[in-house]
């Protein structure tokens, strides 16, 4: 049950999307999503739409998983649709009480439930065709400059890689202690507030005191290969910005270009 | 009486991660016997007990418990998860092992009750009883988990690789016990194991799985005597059974058949 939450997996392919270079990928992916943000009329929105489909069918990851990271934001997207479809001013096109529906709403509305499938659809881009690793590696690379001010960019890049690393282990594991529970008679479903509340402690306590004995190995386990932290090292994995690389960034500066101008 | 009707069980259905981790398991589980469960790493085993009692919920076919169709967590079939000291949190070794009945409506004296005769079973000494459990060795450690589990006196219950990870004389006194459960307490049992030689000494019967399947199904003798077979899927026989074979003893599995049958060749 715990296993089916998608958002931010890595689903391992070949493709040109795949084998982009992290960093180019993290900075694409910025810029796609301020356009999302300062684009306003429909032929805008089609466009950058057009544009992430083909991304997406390059990336050659199936459809049906950016939609189940879609799923759970259903109710979210619905909401903001319904206010904004009453929210605007304009062409009355029907009227009941307090409740207008307006030419602009309707526009409003379709072009903003748009823009959050399209800002879904550009974030599962790159966390589903990146490898945590190199996300990390990206990261990292990308912040170096912040050393300039004592930004311990190694550190934090570290850190994060650990946290990716360990949170499949402790969703397996927290499901696994879910079903030993369960098979003890703890009823997870059914009850008030305060009863599913005192239901997690015999779930959490284990779950807690396993992450810190794998913190305490890892830690231990680092430190017997001689990890001292990031001063003088070195990676195994060099990035390279490729030809690839600079074809994708001035297709999307084109385009962006290309939005503002018009 | 436990009965698979053509179970298949899938992962993560509907995705590109779908794995089918049972496929199309018929099996009756008889009261009062030691089902043994042996196959290679990835073959289902885990997945097949979870069935069995309600943890999982097959995608086709259907689990039937006395002829009842399992629709949520039985309580009368225990299930001891591998590395079972993990699921441990209460403060007291006591607290820990009434929690189960706890949960099923029991207290005051009765729950003692049956809080100090799950620690005799268990072997669990006295002394520990208001200790922190957490600070216990491994092996005891597991004993407390079970005996959480053991509280709530299942007729039936499931045990998921229980001696991996303890060192020798552990693992003896956990066969032992569970040797006890079936024969003095009537206790249905069901044995995941990785050791021919703790299924050849507590089994009646053995189940072997290979890729979601049932391979082979039958007593001791049925189904070590597919040795190659059992190689050729990783597995093996007890190696007595080996030695025994070579001096040319054909149904001998266990060190104590083996003791006997060679003080009567030396007459
Ligand atoms: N929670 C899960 N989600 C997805 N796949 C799983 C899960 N649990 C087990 N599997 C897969 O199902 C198959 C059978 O696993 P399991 O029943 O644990 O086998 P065994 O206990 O014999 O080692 C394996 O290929 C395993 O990777
Ligand atoms: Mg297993």
């Amino acid at each position: 049950m715990l296993r089916d939450i998608t958002l931010g997996q890595y689903f391992p392919r070949e493709s040109v999307i795949h084998r982009m270079d992290p960093r180019m990928k993290i900075a694409l992916m910025t810029a796609m999503i301020s356009a999302c943000l300062i684009a306003q009329n429909a032929v805008e929105y089609a466009i950058l739409s057009g544009f992430v489909l083909a991304v997406v069918l390059l990336a050659r990851v199936p459809i049906s998983l950016y939609l189940k990271t879609l799923k759970p934001l259903a109710f979210f997207i619905v909401f903001t649709c319904i206010i904004n479809l009453f929210s605007a001013d304009g062409e009355i096109l029907a009227q009941w009480w307090i409740f207008r529906i307006t030419r602009e709403g309707i526009t409003l509305a379709g072009l903003m439930m748009i823009r959050v499938i399209l800002l879904v659809f550009i974030s599962s881009l790159l966390t589903y065709t990146t490898s945590p690793i190199q996300l990390t590696n990206g990261l990292e690379s990308l912040m170096r400059p912040l050393k300039w001010v004592r930004f311990p960019s190694h550190d934090v890049a570290m850190m994060m890689t650990i946290a990716l690393r360990f949170i499949p282990t402790l969703i397996e594991e927290a499901d696994k202690i879910i079903k030993a529970q369960s098979a003890r008679g703890i009823d997870f479903q059914s009850g008030g507030l305060i009863k599913r509340i005192k239901a997690l402690v015999p779930v959490l306590i284990p779950l807690f005191v396993s992450a810190f004995h794998r913190a305490d190995e890892l830690a231990v386990a680092m430190e017997s290969r001689c990890y001292r932290g990031g001063e003088g090292r070195t990676s195994m994995i060099r990035l390279r910005v490729r030809a690839a690389d600079w074809l994708a960034a001035t297709v999307c500066v084109a385009l962006i270009t290309g939005l503002v101008m018009i | 009486m436990i009965e698979l009707k053509n179970v298949t069980y899938t992962y993560s259905k509907d995705t590109p991660f779908e794995k089918e981790a049972v496929a199309g398991v018929d099996l009756v589980v008889e009261k009062g016997e030691i089902l043994g469960i042996i196959g290679h790493t990835g073959s289902g085993k885990s997945t097949l007990v979870q069935l069995m009692n309600g943890l999982l919920t097959p995608t086709k076919g259907e689990v039937r418990v006395e002829g009842n169709k399992v629709e949520r967590v039985l309580p009368q079939i225990g299930m001891v998860f591998q590395y079972p000291e993990n699921q441990i949190f209460e403060e007291t070794v006591y607290k820990e092992i009434a929690f189960g009945p706890a949960n099923m409506g029991m207290g005051g004296e009765e729950l003692e009750r049956r809080v100090a005769k799950t620690a005799e079973i268990m072997d669990i000494p006295a002394e520990i009883m208001k200790k922190s459990p957490h600070f216990l060795s491994g092996g005891q450690k597991r004993r407390i988990a079970i005996a959480g589990i053991l509280a709530m006196e299942p007729g039936t219950i499931i045990f998921d690789e229980p001696t991996a990870g303890l060192d020798p004389r552990a693992k003896n006194h956990l066969i032992d016990t569970i040797l006890t459960l079936n024969r003095e307490h009537g206790v249905t049992v069901i044995l995941v194991s990785h050791s021919m030689e703790e299924i050849a000494r507590t089994c009646n019967r053995i189940l072997v799985m290979r890729d979601g399947k049932v391979a082979h199904i039958g007593t001791v003798t049925e189904v070590f005597s597919h040795e190659d077979e059992l190689l050729e899927m990783g597995l093996d026989i007890p190696e007595i059974a080996q030695l025994m074979r070579r001096l040319g003893y054909h149904d001998c599995w266990t060190v104590e058949q083996a003791t006997e049958k060679l003080k009567e060749a030396a007459c």
